[in-house]
């Protein structure tokens, strides 16, 4: 029996969902908050807004450590396709410290890690199926499949289904409200394409998410490829690419199949 | 060890957080919260360039047998900000 509980969280809701009693879940939604007060950039006394305004050295915890270090390596295994915009300051390497990086931003890649160590967290717990939802990024660690749905960008379109059983969900690119996402090798607005990504964890599906969804599609066919991860490509005129053969999670098209792609783009159009 | 290697040299504030991650080892920090085991053990595993790549790649296949499990109506995967 599943227990869930849906709140906001993170400029988002969070959702989790596992069978486990509700103190867990609420122990849960208290890391999530945790995350939110340590990486928003939206609190002013956060750590990312600290390192966004310090002109010297600002002391981090382990937790920050650990996100600013796989956002470093995921900047360099994506040839800087990922971008949080850490900046390669002058640091201190025995005393947790970090330089000013005025524009730090984990905004989508703290949904993702928090998702994953959250959902660790409730199968430390002894969870036998978790599912965490943060701002859309999805973390299932399940010893049963699980139905996840994903939903259209124009909010209108069937959706797709996903089955998976240990695994990270992320979409990333256009949506009705416009193109949010920035091409790092411009610094200005990126013609981004919807990339969705199957992958071991939910922090790693954001970034090849992201990622996929702002570089020219040959380096981001290649970058899928290199690291072996499964994703569909959805261009502005519906045409649809895949790597690594995502269909095997797939378990109902739905907005995915050709025409309905076409279809949220028309949608899409319409609603701007 | 030599992606690693590469890896370290691309960026100085990775070299650092490295560091510190191998700190976490000796020294618990006093703000850790309830996540604290789980985070020092994810922590620890992306001290390695090899488990970053793991984290991006794709999962296992799925056994056709098992009983699929529907995730509650509010969870789906949306496009994140």
């Amino acid at each position: 029996m599943l227990c869930t509980v849906d709140r906001p969280a993170m400029g988002s809701r969070a959702a989790v969902s596992a069978d486990v009693d509700h103190s867990r879940i609420e122990a849960a939604h208290r890391s999530v908050g945790d995350a939110e007060q340590r990486w928003s950039r939206f609190r002013p006394l956060s750590i990312v807004s600290q390192i966004r305004k310090a002109t010297g050295l600002v002391l981090i915890d382990d937790h920050t450590a650990a996100i600013l270090e796989f956002a470093a390596r995921a900047n360099a295994l994506t040839d800087g396709w990922f971008d949080a915009g850490l900046s390669h300051a002058g640091v201190c390497p025995q005393r947790d410290l970090v330089g000013g990086s005025p524009g730090l931003d984990l905004g989508g890649l703290a949904k993702g890690w928090t998702a994953d160590l959250v959902a660790d967290q409730l199968v430390a717990d002894g969870a036998s199926i978790a599912i965490v939802d943060i701002g859309g990024d999805v973390r299932v660690r399940s010893e049963q499949p699980v139905l996840v749905e994903c939903e259209a960008p124009n909010r209108r379109s069937r959706p797709a289904a996903f089955l998976i059983c240990d695994a990270g969900v992320a979409m990333s690119g256009p949506t009705r409200a416009g193109d949010h996402l920035i091409d790092p090798r411009c610094g200005g607005p990126a013609s981004a394409r919807v990339s969705i990504v199957v992958a071991r964890t939910a922090a790693g599906a954001e970034v090849l998410a992201t990622a996929a969804a702002v570089a020219p599609l040959g380096e981001a066919m290649a970058l899928l490829g290199r690291v072996g991860a499964a994703a569909w490509l959805i261009e502005s005129d519906g045409t649809v690419t895949t790597a690594g053969q995502p269909e095997r999670f797939l378990a109902g098209s739905g907005w995915l199949a050709n025409r309905s792609s076409r279809a949220w783009l028309e949608g899409r159009c319409l609603a701007l | 060890m030599g992606t690693r290697a590469r890896l370290m040299s691309t960026s100085l504030t990775a070299a650092v957080v490295v560091g510190s991650v191998a700190a976490m080892a000796e020294a618990e920090s006093p703000s850790v919260d309830s996540t604290g085991e789980v985070a020092g053990a994810l922590a620890a595993a992306v001290g390695d360039a090899w488990a970053v790549d793991k984290m991006l790649a794709s999962p296992g296949p799925i056994a056709a047998e098992d009983e699929p499990v529907r995730s509650p109506a509010g969870i789906r995967v949306r496009v994140s900000g």
